[in-house]
């Protein structure tokens, strides 16, 4: 019986910010491994075997996959700290906000992707400062390792992973965005 | 056991709203012992403020611009109070670029128009608002202990996308099977008698005036089956007329349900104490 090979096409799933001569080539990107029958199925695939190190070339997903992991990492000590010091959890909470921006930049990676990292960055904004409790740091890394996981990760998942945050009491959506919701329905 | 009937505006507020009035809506509800939802008040939130934000969805995929969509909204604003929401947009608008950090020039040039702020603005609105529809939809049966009366006419089809916009469609009942609120209303005349005189007796509003020409209809010719719209205009009157009479109407409209809910010796309460 024929090894399986299991074929990865990384495709941008929103052609229309998929514009520069990077993201481009970005589109055309593809990685092809193989697997034995045990392995063929799509959760044994680690993503970290398919992205050993920051590829020379830097891609929006290659980009995505490193600041990911650097910042779960972060995330993972603040969790450690958070009983003992506080402030240091915090200011490594502080470093994963700093890293937001870029990482909704790589947002050509898809849809799903996009709408996680702009919700992760509305919780920054609407606790104005305030620090994380302990479950929503654990929360924010819960999104963060499925992201890192599943950068391809679809809408409907993308949403539940949303619900997550909030369940831990924490809003999402950008400021302003009452506002609009209040106007549309005048 | 206290019961609750909950209306068009209670769904909105807990689904779609992110200020405290979503509190106070979730908040009130806890204080039923049982809270039932009418799928009248689905099939109002489907074809009115569900669809307003796919319509805003769907103008930032179109203009690729958080302004220019937000420019748009106000062209087609029908709000009396225009100018006000001028105004709203203007500060919305200036609100937003506060987040300058989203888009530095450093991202620019690593990431091309992509990380330009207008862009991001309008990505940024266009996620939450798919969100928003996606598990608005998903939880609209789980606000309350139950959804009743059930309509066979209107089926829930799940929002779908087509080349990068949203539609909800259907939003109509199929008017091919009949209304099936229509045999239930002609059994109702001595109710629609007395919510017609309230009618007349209230400030005219546009609203006010659909509702009166549709029971004026059913009362004229009860065996005529309701229209789609004529289902619609109803809006109001439905949860007067088919809430349980040991339920208590919950609804943020408390002005105009009140004083159509005492025609018929029923009960409305806001969630906000003030209304």
């Amino acid at each position: 019986m024929a090894t399986p090979s299991l074929r990865l096409v990384y495709s941008a799933q929103n052609p229309e910010t998929a514009k520069s001569s990077e993201e481009q080539s970005f589109v055309h990107e593809e990685k092809i491994i193989t697997a034995s029958d045990s392995e063929s199925k799509r959760s044994l695939v680690n993503i970290d075997e398919i992205y050993r190190e920051q590829p020379l070339i830097p891609s929006p997903f290659g980009r995505a996959l490193f600041i990911l992991a650097e910042i779960i990492k972060k995330t993972d000590t603040a969790i450690e700290m958070y009983s003992t010091d506080a402030l240091g959890a915090d200011h490594l909470m502080q470093y994963v906000q700093s890293r937001l921006p870029e990482l909704f930049s790589c947002r050509s990676i898809g849809e799903g992707y996009g709408i996680s990292i702009n919700a992760m960055i509305g919780v920054y904004e609407n606790l104005e400062g305030n620090p994380f409790e302990l479950n929503q740091i654990e929360r924010i890394k819960q999104v963060l390792s499925k992201l890192r996981s599943e950068p391809l990760i679809d809408a409907e998942d993308a949403a539940i992973l949303i619900e997550l945050l909030e369940d831990a009491g924490l809003k999402v959506e950008p400021p302003a965005f009452d506002e609009l919701v209040e106007m549309l329905n005048e | 056991m206290n019961k609750a009937f909950v209306d068009t505006t209670i769904l909105t507020d807990i689904l779609l709203k992110v200020s405290n009035k979503r509190t106070q809506a979730s908040e009130a509800l806890k204080k039923y012992d049982s809270t039932e939802l009418p799928l009248y008040a689905i099939k109002e939130f489907k074809a009115g403020p569900l669809r307003n934000m796919v319509w805003m969805y769907n103008k930032f995929h179109q203009t690729k611009s958080f302004e220019k969509a937000l420019r748009c909204l106000q062209t087609i604003s029908q709000s009396p109070k225009k100018y006000l929401t001028a105004t709203a947009i203007e500060s919305m608008v200036l609100g937003a670029h506060n987040i300058k950090n989203l888009s530095t020039q450093d991202l620019v040039d690593k990431y091309g128009p992509n990380a330009k702020l207008d862009f991001v603005l309008k990505d940024r609105f266009k996620y939450t608002i798919k969100t928003k529809v996606l598990v608005a939809w998903n939880k609209r049966r789980k606000v309350t202990s139950s959804v009743c009366q059930e309509l066979f006419c209107f089926k829930e089809r799940n929002p779908y996308e087509i080349d990068g916009q949203l539609f909800l469609d259907p939003m109509k009942c199929d008017e091919d099977e009949g209304c099936c609120l229509s045999l239930q209303l002609k059994d109702r005349l001595e109710d629609l008698v007395k919510i017609r005189e309230t009618l007349e007796s209230m400030p005219v509003k546009p609203e006010t005036q659909r509702r009166l020409r549709v029971i004026r209809g059913i009362i004229r010719k009860p065996k005529s089956l309701l229209t789609d719209k004529q289902c619609r205009d109803l809006g109001d009157i439905y949860f007067v007329l088919f809430s349980p009479k040991d339920s208590v109407i919950l609804t943020t409209n408390t002005s105009d349900f009140v004083p159509l809910a005492s025609s018929l010796s029923k009960r409305v309460e806001s969630p906000n104490p003030l209304d």
